[in-house]
């Protein structure tokens, strides 16, 4: 369970990157973290994991702080930063030595899928592409198996196939009692695997839902609907897309895009709903 | 972070270390033994004259006297090269830490990343002090094998039956108390460099100026307590008894390592 209550924080005293943020997260799933540039994706994530502190108010995981750095906490969370970080080792002792630091992980997992990505795990980390040692990273990532895994865009730098392949193990391998959040600006990479969304914008989290709730209280659809209310329209090329209010519960797709571009659109769209994640 | 220490973990950490480092660490081994190898071949040094002279010739009056007093002072500073490996990597090894999120995020708690890189340093010294103590007494050997006949002669025929051969000369490998020096001052100033950088990193300017007030006030006491005599072959009596001075130590020691491992504690990148 991760707590976040009320946290603040800015990189300089005058310039603040989150305002009196809340979140609960108390089910674990894939969650999807959005957010325009610079709008504090990568700070919520790094206060989340405990790598950085808010100015005000904590974050509890397990209901410990995380200023506190236990050994016991930060063996629960895994941070796969957005830039490539890992020393210059093969895969293979990458694996032997990092990966005695996390109770549960999985060598023969870690192989698996350095497999399924086609990298070689004897083969030193500088000799390998960009998007090779990406896949190193997010196979050490997902062999850890912590039960809070957190990923700064992930699959920047990896090709169509590859970012085929890490949702198909984002599919198949996260557990059910892990929690994995995964930041990014590629809606259409996400959208079929992710459970939640969380959106943040102007220093606040405006969104955190279910899929499921969010296709309960909105309408996507591009055929002009009469008894539904439209909240938001958005020109696309098979016309004119509408969000509406769906009180009847119809059953539709959910775009991602169109509601997060309603929401930067109409600020105060989320405001009257009950799930406006300010309001709690 | 609790104050928590496994030895599991302290000897991930030093894994990590060894392999981060091993290539500079294999680099100044290599380095050394190039410098002790030109440190006695160098242009107009005993051994180049040596291999350049006549085989006729026999040694002068001059080289038995330079054979017996103090060595070439390059070879003496060879045993500060190391130095030169401690500073860097220390410094690569705190930035690693302070800049990269997924490795200070690593579950090692602040003793364990304190102690990785001492120990790191201090394996790394006592190897490289091993390679130049075997070097030089190596080297002091083939001095004796070759010159030791020939100068005592020389100087017996020059009217110094009973020449004083000082610690320092080529006949003798450097005296294992000058190791034993170096090695501590090195020590000392990587535990110095570590605060330095751990405060530096954490833009704390006050912080830094009060370490290195702290440090300051420490030669300070360092000198009162130290032994002062104007030659190095008068004993004189410190103002302190030998135990106080260890305890001294002992205590400047622990103090820096705590110091560290505050600095460590929180760490945010």
């Amino acid at each position: 369970m991760i707590i976040a209550k009320q946290i603040s924080f800015g990189y300089t005293k005058k310039d603040q990157v989150l305002n009196s943020l809340s979140l609960d997260l108390e089910r674990p799933g894939i969650y999807g973290l959005l957010g325009k540039n610079g709008a504090g994706k990568t700070t919520l994530l790094k206060l989340l994991a405990g790598s950085l502190f808010p100015d005000r108010g904590q974050v509890y995981i397990d209901n410990v702080s995380t200023q506190e750095r236990q050994i016991t906490s930060r063996q629960q969370v895994y941070y796969l930063a957005e830039h490539l970080e890992s020393p210059d080792w093969s895969a293979h002792r990458l694996g032997n030595i990092y990966g005695r630091l996390y109770p549960n992980f999985d060598h023969t997992r870690y192989l698996y899928y350095l497999d399924i990505f086609e990298v070689s795990p004897d083969t030193s980390h500088k000799s390998l592409s960009m998007g090779q040692q990406k896949k190193v990273e997010i196979a050490f990532a997902l062999a850890t198996q912590v039960p809070y895994l957190f990923m700064d865009e992930p699959t920047n730098g990896l090709d169509i196939l590859s970012k085929k392949q890490f949702r198909r193990l984002i599919s198949q391998y996260i557990s059910e009692e892990q929690l994995l959040i995964i930041s990014t600006h590629q809606f259409r990479e996400i959208d079929r695997v992710i459970d939640h969304l969380l959106i943040v914008d102007h220093k606040k989290l405006v969104l955190n839902q279910s899929l499921d709730d969010i296709g309960q209280q909105f309408l996507f659809t591009n055929t002009p609907m009469e008894d539904e209310q439209l909240l938001f329209q958005d020109e696309g090329m098979l016309g004119n897309y509408g969000l509406y209010t769906n009180p009847s519960k119809r059953d539709s797709t959910l775009d991602i895009e169109l509601l997060f571009t309603a929401i930067h659109g109409c600020p105060d769209l989320l405001k009257n709903m009950q799930y406006y994640e300010n309001n709690v | 972070m609790k104050t928590t220490f496994n030895f599991t973990r302290l000897g991930i950490g030093l894994r990590e270390f060894y392999y981060l480092y091993r290539k500079d660490f294999r680099t100044m081994a290599l380095l050394v033994f190039i410098l002790a190898i030109l440190g006695n071949l160098y242009p107009t040094s005993i051994f180049y004259e040596h291999i350049m002279r006549d085989s006729k010739e026999t040694l002068s009056i001059d080289t038995a006297f330079k054979l017996i007093s103090g060595k070439s002072v390059t070879f003496k500073q060879l045993i500060f090269i190391p130095g030169l490996l401690v500073i860097p990597v220390i410094f690569q090894y705190i930035k690693r830490i302070r800049t990269i999120v997924s490795r200070n995020l690593l579950p090692l708690s602040a003793w364990e990343n304190t102690m990785v890189p001492i120990l790191g340093t201090f394996v790394m010294l006592l190897v490289l002090f091993s390679e130049i103590y075997l070097l030089d007494t190596a080297i002091a050997q083939i001095y004796r094998q070759i010159f030791f006949k020939d100068a005592m002669e020389l100087l017996a025929q020059n009217g110094q039956l009973y020449p004083y051969i000082d610690p320092y000369a080529y006949f003798n490998p450097i005296p294992l108390s000058f190791y034993l020096f170096s090695f501590s001052k090195l020590i000392v100033i990587s535990i110095v460099v570590m605060i330095g950088l751990l405060s530096i990193w954490k833009i704390n300017f006050l912080g830094l100026v009060g370490i290195f007030a702290l440090i300051g006030g420490i030669y300070l006491v360092n000198m009162w307590l130290s032994v002062r005599t104007y030659n190095s072959d008068i004993t004189a009596l410190t103002y302190g008894s030998s135990m106080i001075q260890m305890i001294y130590q002992l205590f400047l020691l622990i103090i820096g390592l705590y110091t560290i491992k505050q600095l460590f504690k929180e760490g945010q990148v």
